[in-house]
């Protein structure tokens, strides 16, 4: 009973710390095209995460229901099916994503349709077929989250340098400084990104292992 | 003749001007972040240039014959990836049955190259800029070409910052996306564009 609790905790802290310690785009750098082209507007990248969640939850679990099959399908048939159901749930996105905005579709242009195959399944959908089902939903919704959590970021600072709005509204500060809508704009804005996550991420892994060290002095002086 | 010059006019727009890499940020993962030697960054690139010329080819044979369906815009995206994913078969069944051992040694390779956002791009743009099939041809070709000269300037710019003194944080990832930015802002400068004062 202990190392199945023990397993599943693994699991849920191993998924949690896709969100921020192995966040799948500034981290890792899977998916990044539509998060550099696409993430310019709030709108935008609500966009992005919602057709990101709809493709890479189902991909990942369906992966993990092919793992069951025997053997002797080889790897190749599995990709294919992973591939075709990415692409039929562009439909389903596209329709949910009108609801966001009208335009969002025209505004992400290729990128909308390109979530079908960001590189975080392709990378993940081997793995997930030695997991369990509800492991493989887990992973994919983490990866989501990861992925939401960043382009949020990412197109809320570049919203509000490029056009100085939020949301399409005009705010306080008068900012305007549109390259950072550009394609350049968003490899210095994801690479900066990147940078200040990895040095948040130092400093608080040096901080933790203080608070241990000073907690482990403070148990031996009692 | 006329066809002849706006091919080529098509490759070095798609090789330099409009490069997928830097200017539409297309396939820039497998150029960054997925740990492939240099040698396979290469025939992976190979392989991409082949994938994209081929599915560019028949997103410009298809193109005419979807223009006449209702809803086209739900459906062409989704039969592109059905194509990309067709095409894949393909090549697996084939190198399953010719080269069995070097399909299962290069299946991660395979599956970036044919399943990536340069080869659908490619056949995107076919739709966007309303090219004929010889067009799509070299269009594609040219979006794989492009993705080669990118390895090759980046594999410049690693060796560049591998004797620099780059911060902890910045290393790796972060350092090589501002170098690409600043690739793709001195093109952008290239074509002509100026930023606002």
């Amino acid at each position: 009973m202990q190392p199945k609790r023990n397993a599943a905790r693994r699991n849920l802290r191993k998924g949690l710390d896709l969100i921020f310690v192995h966040n799948p785009v500034l981290i890792t750098g899977l998916a990044l095209a539509p998060v550099i082209m696409g993430g310019f507007t709030v709108k935008n990248g609500m966009g992005l995460s919602l057709v990101f969640a709809m493709v890479t939850i189902p991909v990942l679990v369906l992966s993990s229901f092919l793992g069951m099959l025997p053997e002797k399908i080889p790897q190749y048939v599995r990709t294919i099916a992973c591939a075709v159901l990415a692409a039929l749930m562009l439909i389903p996105a596209r329709l949910l994503a009108g609801g966001i905005a009208p335009n969002l579709f025209d505004s992400l242009g290729m990128y909308f349709s390109m979530m079908a195959l960001n590189t975080v399944w392709l990378v993940c959908a081997p793995s997930c077929q030695k997991k369990k089902p509800q492991w493989a939903l887990w992973d994919g919704v983490c990866h989501s989250l990861g992925f939401f959590v960043c382009t949020l970021l990412i197109s809320l600072v570049r919203e509000f340098l490029a056009y100085g709005t939020f949301w399409g509204g005009a705010t306080a500060l008068p900012v305007k400084f549109p390259p950072a809508a550009y394609a350049f704009g968003g490899f210095i804005i994801v690479g900066s990104a990147a940078a200040a996550l990895r040095w948040g991420i130092d400093r608080a892994q040096d901080i933790g292992r203080l608070v241990r060290r000073q907690q482990k002095k403070w148990r031996m002086g009692r | 003749m006329n066809s002849l010059i706006s091919i080529f006019t098509l490759l070095l727009t798609a090789l330099v001007l409009q490069n997928a890499v830097f200017s539409r940020a297309l396939d820039v993962t497998a150029l960054l972040a997925i740990p492939f030697e240099k040698k396979s960054l290469r025939l992976f690139g190979l392989i991409l240039t082949g994938v994209s010329t081929i599915a560019s080819l028949l997103a410009g044979l298809l193109n005419p014959l979807m223009g006449q369906w209702k809803n086209v815009q739900y459906l062409r995206p989704v039969l592109y990836i059905i194509l990309l994913a067709a095409l894949y078969g393909i090549a697996c069944l084939v190198l399953d049955w010719k080269k069995r051992d070097w399909l299962r040694d290069h299946t991660a390779l395979l599956i970036a190259a044919f399943f990536n956002c340069a080869a659908y791009g490619a056949m995107a743009l076919t739709v966007y800029s309303s090219y004929n099939w010889l067009e799509s041809a070299a269009s594609g070709m040219g979006v794989g070409l492009s993705f080669l000269l990118a390895v090759f300037l980046l594999e410049q710019g690693k060796r560049c910052m591998s004797i620099c003194n780059i911060p902890k944080s910045f290393r790796g990832l972060p350092a090589e996306l501002v170098y690409v930015g600043l690739i793709s802002l001195s093109l952008y400068g290239l074509i002509g564009h100026q930023l606002a004062a």
